[in-house]
C-alpha cells in the first residue's frame, strides 16, 4: 500500500468511529483501544500521555495533507524531550505543569478526560483554550515541538521513514549525521 | 613551559595571529573555552545546528543580562537564560567562524575617518580610526588570498581602493534570481554588485571547494570551503609544531604581578580545575562582550577596575550592525515552469549587494551621511524555523488541518528571497559591556551585562535603504515586500568595548592594538573598532589581526 492509499484508508477508518460514536452517543473508543500501543511514558502518567496525545491529534491532524502527529511519532518524541537532561528543566517543567491545568480545566468544563470527549468537543475546547495566554503559549510549545518531530532527522525518533520530509519536499541537505555526531552524543565526545 | 605567546579565544580575530606566529617559529598556545570540533563532526542535522546548544554554551550554565530600553524609556535587565535570547555565536575552537554565512565585504576609506567625513552627532560617541584605509588594504589583500575569497570586482561609485584586480576566487554559482534582480536594477539604474564571499569556489591545499550544501550559516562545512579561523588558520599553524590548543579551556583571570605585565592566564580545564598558562605576550580574542568581560574579571591591586582600565574605557562603545531585514516572495504558479524549478533549486547563491548609497546625500538627512549595504539573499533552509514562523496569523495561533495547509503551500509553492541592511552602529554611552552584580556562570564569575542602547539616526538611514531595496524586489515583481528596521540587534555581529586610539584616556588600545597600560597585552578580535562601518566585521576582524600580528612579531618582548 502506498503512502496515498494509506491515508485514505485511514481517514475512512476514522470516519467511520466518529458516526457510529455519534450514532450510539459514546465517546471516543480510540483511547481505550489503543491502550495497549503504549509504551514507555515516563515522566508523564499513563493519563497524561493519553491526554497530550489526543491534544496533539488535533494541533496536527490525520486529515490526509501529510503526515499526522502519530505518524511522526509526535508523543513518544515528546517523551525524549522531556527526559532529556540537557533540556532546561524548568521548561520540560512547564509543559507537565500546565498540561496538568488543562487536564484539570478539562474536567471541570466537561466532567471528563480530554482523551475521552467527541473530536468536536475536544477541537470547541482546545480552541477556548488557546484564547488564553497560558494555553496558547503552551499549544505553542507543543507545536514547536511537533514541528521537531515532523522535520529533524529521522534518527530523532520522528519524521518516520522521512514522511516530514517528503510531504514538504524539503530536501535536508548532506552529509547526514551518524550517531556519534548527532545531539546528545557529540557533546559526550567532545 | 613558559610559551611565546598565549591567545584567548580561537576565532576569528585569533587565528591570524595563531597563524603568523606559529609560522614565525614562536611557541603559541591557545586557550579556547569551547570543544574542538573537526570537519567530520559536522552535517546537515538542523537539531545540533540550531535546536540545542550544542555549538554554544548552555544558557542554564552560561548566560549574559542584556539591557534595553522598554516603551516608557526605563532600562530593563533580564538574562538571557530567563528571556531564551540566546547572545552566544559560537564556542568551539575556530569560533564563530566556522558558523558564519562569510559575506565578506571590506570597509572603506570613509569608514576609517567618520567624524572628520560626517561631522559629530549629538548622543553618538563618533571618532575617526588612528589607522587609514591605506594602513589596513595589504592585509584585505592578504585575507583574500590567504582565507580565501571569491567573487568579481566590478566598478562602482563606492568601490574601495585595491591592490590586486580581482578577488584570488572566482565567484561562487548563482541562482537564477540574481539575474532577474539584475535586469530589475539595471531598470532602477542600480548599481547592483556581485558581494564576494570568504568561501572558496576552487580548492586550495588542503581544502575543497563549496559543493553548494544549501546550509551555509549556523552550519560547519564540511568541504572546508569557507574560511573558518579553524580551517584556514589554526590547522596550517598546527603543522608547524608550534603551536598547542587547549580546547575546553576557559580563561577567567589575567594576572599581573605589579609591573603592569601580565604573567598567566589562569583557567578552567574541562573538569572545573583551576590551570594556568605563562607566556610573554597575551593575546585576547573571545569576541567583543567575552573579551571587555575578561579583562573586567582580571582586577587587582594594580587595576582596581579591571585589567586595562585605569581609564574607565573598557566594554565602552560596544557596538553591533545596525539596520534590519526585509523580503518578498515568489509563486511558482506565476512563473514558467522552467524558471520555477530554476529559481528552486537547491544551494546556489544569489550573492548581490548595492552600496550605491554607502554615502547619502539627501535633503531628508538636511546634507551628505554615512549610508550602508544591501546584501540579497535566501532565506535559511532550516525547515523547523520556518515552521515555527509559521504558527501565528496576525497574532493568532495557528493549528490543525488549517497550519498544515499553511506549511505545505509555503514550503512546496514559492520561494522568500531576502534583503539585509547594514549600517554604521552609532557607538553611544547605553551601549556597553559590564559584570552583572548577581548572575553569575556555572563556574561562579560574574557574567557580561550587556546594554544595547542604540542611536535613532541608524534606523533612518536603515529605513532609506530598505525603500530602496523593496523597490528592487517589486521591479522583480515579487509579492507581499515589507521590511523591518529596528535598534534590535544581531548577537553575532559584535565589535567595540575595547576602543584603540592615540589617547590613553579614551581608548584601551593603541594604534597596534597593544593595550595603552599592560605593556604585552593585545587584543585582536573586534573590540578594537570604535566604528564598525557598513558592513558585515569579520572580513576587518581577519584583516586588522593579521596587521596586529605583525606589530607583535616587531614587539621586543617576544625577543627577550
Ligand atoms: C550564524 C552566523 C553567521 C555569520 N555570518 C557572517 C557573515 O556573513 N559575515 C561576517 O562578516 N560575519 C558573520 N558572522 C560573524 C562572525 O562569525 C564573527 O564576526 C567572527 O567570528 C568574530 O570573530 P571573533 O574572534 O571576535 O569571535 P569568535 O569567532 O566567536 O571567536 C571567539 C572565541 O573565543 C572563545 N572564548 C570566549 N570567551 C573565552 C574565554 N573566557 N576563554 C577562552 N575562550 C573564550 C569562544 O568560545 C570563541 O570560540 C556570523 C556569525 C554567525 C554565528
Ligand atoms: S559547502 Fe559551501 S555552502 Fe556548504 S557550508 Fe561549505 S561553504 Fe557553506
Amino acid at each position: 500500500m502506498d503512502d496515498k492509499e494509506w491515508l485514505i484508508s485511514r481517514k475512512q477508518f476514522v470516519k467511520t468511529i466518529v458516526l457510529s460514536g455519534v450514532a450510539l452517543q459514546l465517546p471516543w473508543l480510540n483511547s481505550c483501544s489503543s491502550d495497549e500501543e503504549i509504551g514507555e511514558t515516563k515522566p508523564l502518567s499513563k493519563d497524561q500521555y493519553k491526554t497530550v496525545r489526543s491534544v496533539q491529534d488535533i494541533l496536527f491532524p490525520a486529515d490526509g495533507n501529510g503526515p499526522s502527529a502519530r505518524d511522526i511519532h509526535a508523543t513518544d518524541y515528546l517523551i525524549w524531550v522531556l527526559n532529556d537532561k540537557r533540556v532546561d528543566p524548568e521548561e520540560n517543567a512547564y509543559i507537565i505543569e500546565k498540561l496538568n491545568d488543562f487536564i484539570a480545566k478539562c474536567k471541570s468544563d466537561h466532567g471528563d478526560d480530554f482523551f475521552d470527549l467527541y473530536q468536536s468537543t475536544q477541537e470547541e475546547f482546545i480552541a477556548t483554550i488557546s484564547s488564553e495566554s497560558w494555553g496558547e503559549k503552551w499549544l505553542s510549545r507543543l507545536l514547536t515541538l511537533i514541528f521537531e518531530a515532523l522535520l529533524l532527522d529521522p534518527s530523532y525518533g520522528g519524521n518516520v521513514g522521512e514522511v516530514g520530509w517528503n510531504w514538504l519536499s524539503h530536501d535536508p541537505g548532506q552529509p547526514r549525521p551518524t550517531k556519534e555526531i548527532m545531539y546528545p552524543e557529540i557533546l559526550d565526545r567532545l | 613551559m613558559k610559551y611565546d605567546v598565549c591567545v584567548v579565544g580561537s576565532g576569528a580575530g585569533a587565528g591570524p595571529v595563531i597563524y603568523e606566529l606559529s609560522k614565525a617559529g614562536y611557541k603559541v598556545v591557545v586557550l579556547e573555552k569551547g570543544p574542538w570540533f573537526k570537519t567530520e563532526d559536522f552535517s546537515k542535522d538542523e537539531m545540533v545546528a540550531t535546536r540545542r546548544s550544542v555549538y554554544t554554551p548552555n544558557l542554564k550554565d552560561e548566560s549574559h543580562v542584556l539591557v534595553t530600553q522598554n516603551d516608557d524609556g526605563d532600562w530593563m535587565s533580564r538574562s538571557t537564560y530567563s528571556s531564551g535570547k540566546d547572545f552566544w555565536n559560537g564556542s568551539a575552537v575556530g569560533g564563530s567562524s566556522n558558523f558564519m554565512s562569510a559575506y565578506f565585504h571590506r570597509l572603506k576609506p570613509n569608514d576609517f575617518r567618520l567624524l572628520s567625513e560626517f561631522g559629530a552627532i549629538d548622543g553618538a560617541n563618533i571618532v575617526d580610526w588612528p589607522i587609514s584605509y591605506d594602513e589596513m588594504e595589504p592585509y584585505y589583500a592578504k585575507v583574500e588570498s590567504i582565507i580565501g575569497v571569491s567573487g568579481k570586482v566590478v566598478p562602482h561609485s563606492f568601490l574601495e581602493p585595491r591592490s590586486t584586480e580581482n578577488f584570488p576566487y572566482p565567484a561562487l554559482g548563482e541562482n537564477i534570481f540574481s539575474t532577474w534582480l539584475d535586469k530589475a536594477a539595471a531598470k532602477l539604474d542600480y548599481e547592483l554588485i556581485p558581494a564576494p564571499r570568504g568561501i572558496l569556489s576552487r580548492p586550495k591545499d588542503d581544502r575543497n571547494s563549496c559543493f553548494y550544501s544549501n546550509y551555509c550559516g549556523s552550519y560547519g562545512c564540511s568541504s572546508d570551503a569557507k574560511g573558518s579561523s579553524r580551517v584556514a588558520l589554526i590547522n596550517d599553524a598546527l603543522k608547524t609544531g608550534n603551536c598547542t590548543v587547549l580546547p575546553n579551556s576557559k580563561v577567567f583571570h589575567l594576572q599581573t604581578e605589579g609591573n603592569g605585565k601580565i604573567v598567566k592566564a589562569n583557567y578552567y580545564n574541562k573538569a572545573g580545575e583551576k590551570q594556568f598558562v605563562e607566556a610573554k605576550i597575551f593575546v585576547v580574542a573571545a569576541q567583543a562582550i567575552e573579551t571587555s568581560r575578561l579583562l573586567l574579571m582580571s582586577k587587582n591591586s594594580d587595576f582596581e577596575n579591571g585589567l586595562s582600565n585605569n581609564a574607565g574605557q573598557v566594554g565602552k562603545n560596544l557596538i553591533f550592525s545596525g539596520g534590519g531585514i526585509g523580503s518578498g516572495q515568489l509563486f511558482f504558479d506565476e512563473l514558467t515552469p522552467e524558471e520555477a524549478k530554476s529559481l528552486d533549486s537547491k544551494g546556489l547563491f544569489i550573492n548581490r549587494a548595492l552600496q550605491q548609497w554607502y554615502e547619502i546625500d539627501d535633503k531628508q538627512f538636511g546634507g551628505r551621511v554615512k549610508g550602508g549595504t544591501i546584501d540579497f539573499v535566501s532565506e535559511h533552509a532550516n525547515a523547523v524555523t520556518k515552521a515555527i514562523k509559521l504558527k501565528y496569523d496576525g497574532g493568532k495561533l495557528v493549528y490543525g488541518s488549517a497550519l498544515k495547509e499553511k506549511m505545505k503551500r509555503y514550503f512546496t509553492e514559492q520561494r522568500k528571497l531576502k534583503f539585509e541592511i547594514f549600517v554604521d552602529w552609532l557607538p553611544n554611552d547605553y551601549c556597553r559591556v559590564e559584570l552583572d552584580d548577581e548572575v553569575t556562570d556555572k563556574w561562579g564569575d560574574p557574567v557580561a551585562k550587556v546594554w544595547l542602547g542604540y542611536h535613532e539616526h541608524d534606523l533612518k538611514v536603515g529605513r532609506f535603504l530598505a525603500e530602496k531595496a523593496e523597490a528592487l524586489f517589486k521591479e522583480v515583481g515579487m509579492k507581499n515586500v515589507h521590511s523591518s528596521i529596528s535598534g534590535g540587534v544581531s548577537a553575532n555581529l559584535q565589535a567595540g568595548g575595547c576602543r584603540f586610539g592615540n589617547d590613553p584616556k579614551t581608548s584601551v588600545l593603541d594604534k597596534n592594538c597593544k593595550s595603552h597600560e599592560v605593556s604585552n597585552l593585545y587584543i585582536t578580535d573586534g573590540s578594537f573598532m570604535p566604528t564598525g562601518g557598513s558592513v558585515t566585521y569579520t572580513f576587518s576582524i581577519y584583516a586588522n589581526s593579521f596587521r596586529v600580528a605583525d606589530q607583535i612579531l616587531k614587539d621586543p618582548i617576544l625577543k627577550r
